[in-house]
């Protein structure tokens, strides 16, 4: 019976207009709409160089050399270097000489405050980057007060100091260019080949140790945006890998070990994700399988006798309700999944949308979110005696509602989302499955993917629940 | 005969405040033709779904097949075939799907369902149209087709709500036709409807409701012994004076006479020859008359007499 019923539940989903009109060419028809009007900037999209203003609250020469090495910077005003200073300059220069082909990522201007605020909102500038004192560290000043006074506490720990910072050097060599240039070599070697002195490394040691507070301000979003964002993030993770590096070759005296997460905060203004044509495929395909809710509103309807005449044909045979149910509910899975996947399929492969080279693990959202908008439907389908023209309005209401607040419609409505209520952002379905794919296609580790479908599974789970305990009972008062 | 398929014992269902089905007992034995016969409104469709356990009643009993009926009576349910009152068939599947679809539900094994499902073709007479969609099809093939998809699986009971509401008059013998033939075949049928022709013309018992109560039981002739009237003469006339009415209603086994909009309806109660006897009395009066009707009574005078109103409403 299961399967009978469940061979012409696929046949009547696929038969139905609705569903080939919402589910496959709806999605089609917009996604080559879409990329017709966006997909030039997407096409282009290699790499731009990107000015951005730099304000410094706080000096922070290891950033300072970053962005030296990410392409060509002006000030205006004279900036001061320390010894280690130009030496992480120098260094980061000569690697990107290494490297002739690629285009500077960033054009930095160092400015003012107001200066960089003119430059945003004149469009001169795609972001403002702010570098800050530490958290917890008071003024500008203190910190290094703080860290000379350290240093001339004793002469044992300047010796660890140095010894330590040394090897901090080494492991950043290591990490950044691959080279294991000093194997084995003791402290003063290290420093003697990269002529510094002692006192340099101890400044290096704080560099590493205070991390500067690292913020983003953007106009609006857009791919130039997402590269700034990326920058602040590579370079996030790359200064606390050397971090890391060097506690565990080191004396242990290091800092804790930094976290990413704690390193960089960015503020949006509006909205930064990735670059839009990308977003509005992801959202694109999270609604799609959202619009399963309106395909699995039958359900309930096609076995409840007090919903439909169908219903009331099935409940007089000898066939369960939760057969009818169940063959119902995977017949809308597989539908919906199908429906996802041509989608899915259609972006990628003629499309080319770039989902970050992992592909399966795309598929693999886009089916919890199929699995999780059917499962919403099944509930919504079970509700009451609403009438099944108000639930497929609903249905489609709700689908679009939260696809136009994941950002659909207008990608700066998930960033004031995100601003004010960002709660909103972390329970919209729809936003849910478009933030899996982006976290899918920026993270280096997928936690955050699967928290993403950890919650699409617990909606699932609740949905189905709800659904059943609606549909649970056998007689009704009234027909 | 003999053996009890349907026993309703004093099943009472309320909407509400709306009593729907009121203290209705019936009992239908293997092999009868059912009809349950009542004004739209009457409770039939009420006392069917209760019937099937769709609904929940609120006081008395009802087995099917000597077995208390509940909705997971699952051996009981696989011997009832269910057409109800509004055609449930899917647009996305033509004919065959749509029948193969519900057989289903009740027969699993696959070359015997296709055996079933063309047989069921057959008997409905939708041959030509297997690969039709419902849309295609006229109101009275797609009756037809609902009906297919509740008997396909060859039941012992058929419970038909209505088959024939908005049908025509071709479809509709086919399908009173098939409801014979389907009983022919052993299956016992309950047929409800408000078209008193159509019980008299093939129940073999009647149920007459109103209101939700069982206001009278029996086959057509019993029913129509239970009232006084037995053959109405209707002579069309100008006014009679008042010596012919005195002599009409001196004939033999009369007793009413009753002259309105240009007719003179002479009321019988038994007895044989009354037109014959009306004739040659009218005959020796010399009144001119025009056209002159026998009628035996109907169900609607059964109904009219209980109930003092018309049992079909005026469509
Ligand atoms: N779901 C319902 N809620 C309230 N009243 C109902 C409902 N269904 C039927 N009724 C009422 O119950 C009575 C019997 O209805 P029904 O069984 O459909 O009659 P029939 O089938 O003989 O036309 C009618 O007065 C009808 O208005
Ligand atoms: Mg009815």
């Amino acid at each position: 019976m299961f399967f009978h019923n469940l061979k012409y539940e696929i046949i009547l989903n696929l038969r139905a207009k609705e569903v080939i009109i919402w589910m496959l060419a709806f999605p089609i028809v917009l996604s080559v709409l879409y990329k017709a009007a966006f997909g030039n900037i997407y096409e282009n999209g290699g790499i731009t160089t990107v000015p951005v203003a730099i304000v410094e609250n706080e000096p922070d020469e290891m950033f300072r050399a970053m962005v030296d090495f990410m392409g060509e910077s002006e000030s205006t005003y004279a900036q001061d270097e320390s010894n280690i200073g130009s030496w992480l300059s120098k260094t980061m220069q000569q690697k990107e000489q290494d490297d002739p082909q690629q285009k500077p990522l960033l054009h930095a201007i160092y400015c003012r405050e107001d200066e960089a605020y003119r430059m945003l909102v004149n469009g001169d500038v795609k972001g403002i980057i702010f570098v800050d004192a530490p958290e917890g560290m008071a003024a500008s000043g203190g910190s290094v007060e703080a860290g000379d006074a350290d240093m001339a506490d004793t002469d044992t720990s300047e010796e660890v100091t140095a010894e330590w910072s040394a090897e901090a050097i080494k492991s950043f060599l290591d990490a950044f260019d691959g080279s294991e240039r000093y194997q084995n070599a003791d402290a003063e070697t290290i420093l003697a080949g990269e002529g510094l002195s002692l006192q340099d490394a101890a400044s290096f040691k704080d560099m590493l140790d205070q991390k500067p507070k690292l913020s983003l301000k953007i106009k609006s979003s857009g791919m130039e945006q997402s590269t700034l964002k990326r920058f602040l993030e590579t370079y996030g993770s790359l200064t606390s890998i050397s971090g890391k590096l060097a506690d565990q070759g080191g004396t242990g005296t290091s800092s804790s070990s930094i976290m990413d997460s704690d390193l960089i905060e960015v503020r949006k203004l509006t909205e930064g994700n990735t670059d839009p044509f990308v977003t509005y495929m992801y959202n694109m395909i999270a609604m799609v399988a959202l619009f399963g809710m309106t395909v699995a509103l039958h359900v309930a309807l096609f076995s409840e006798a007090n919903l439909s005449d169908y219903g009331a044909r099935r409940s007089c045979s000898p066939t369960p309700k939760l057969t009818t149910i169940m063959s119902g509910l995977c017949g809308c899975y597989f539908t919906q999944i199908l429906c996802v996947a041509v989608c899915i399929t259609f972006q990628a492969f003629v499309l080319k949308v770039d989902f970050g080279g992992r592909l399966p693990l795309v598929y693999l959202g886009g089916a919890l979110g199929a699995i999780m908008g059917v499962s919403m439907g099944f509930f919504v389908g079970a509700i009451g005696r609403l009438k099944y023209e108000a639930k497929i309005g609903i249905s489609m209401a709700v689908v679009m509602g939260l696809s136009f607040m994941s950002g659909l419609m207008f990608t700066g409505i998930k960033a004031s989302i995100e601003m004010n209520a960002p709660i909103i952002n972390d329970l919209n379905p729809v936003a849910i499955i478009a933030d899996s794919f982006y976290y899918l296609s920026v993270d280096p580790d997928l936690s955050r993917y699967w928290g993403k479908l950890a919650v699409a599974g617990i909606y699932t789970v609740i949905f189905i629940l709800l659904g059943f305990l609606m549909t649970r009972r056998r007689k009704y008062e009234s027909l | 005969m003999g053996d009890t398929v349907v026993k309703i014992e004093n099943l009472v269902k309320k909407y509400k405040e709306l009593t729907a089905v009121d203290h209705l007992s019936l009992e239908i034995k293997k092999g009868e033709i059912f009809g349950l016969l009542g004004p739209n409104g009457s409770g039939k469709t009420t006392t069917i779904s209760c019937l099937l356990s769709l609904l929940a009643y609120n006081e008395g009993n009802i087995e099917l097949f000597g077995k208390p009926m509940t909705p997971v009576s699952y051996d009981s349910k696989a011997k009832i075939g269910v057409i109800l009152q509004n055609v449930a068939v899917f647009d996305e599947l033509n004919v065959y799907e749509n029948i193969d679809c519900f057989c289903g539900l009740y027969i699993k094994d696959k070359a015997k369902r296709r055996q079933y499902v063309d047989e069921a073709i057959e008997f409905v007479g939708l041959k030509d149209f297997t690969k039709f969609k419902p849309k295609k099809l006229s109101g009275g093939l797609l009756r037809r087709l609902n009906i297919a998809c509740g008997i396909a699986h060859k039941p012992e009971l058929i419970i038909l709500d209505e088959p024939t509401v908005a049908v025509d008059p071709q479809s509709r013998n086919k399908i009173l036709e098939g409801i014979e033939e389907l009983n022919r075949n052993g299956a016992t049928v309950i047929y409800t409807t408000h078209y008193m022709e159509e019980v008299e013309q093939i129940c073999t018992r009647i149920a007459i409701m109103d209101h939700g109560k069982k206001i009278a039981e029996g086959t057509s002739g019993e029913l129509k012994r239970m009232i006084k009237n037995t053959e109405t003469v209707t002579i069309e006339m100008d006014e009679p004076d008042s010596g012919l009415l005195e002599t009409m209603k001196n004939l033999e086994n009369a007793y009413e006479v009753r002259w309105e909009a240009g007719k003179l309806k002479i009321f019988f109660a038994g007895g044989e020859h009354n037109l014959l006897n009306t004739m040659d009395t009218i005959r020796t009066t010399g009144t001119h008359f025009g056209q002159v009707t026998s009628e035996l009574p109907t169900l609607n005078d059964v109904f009219l007499t209980i109930t003092g109103k018309e049992l079909r409403d005026k469509d």
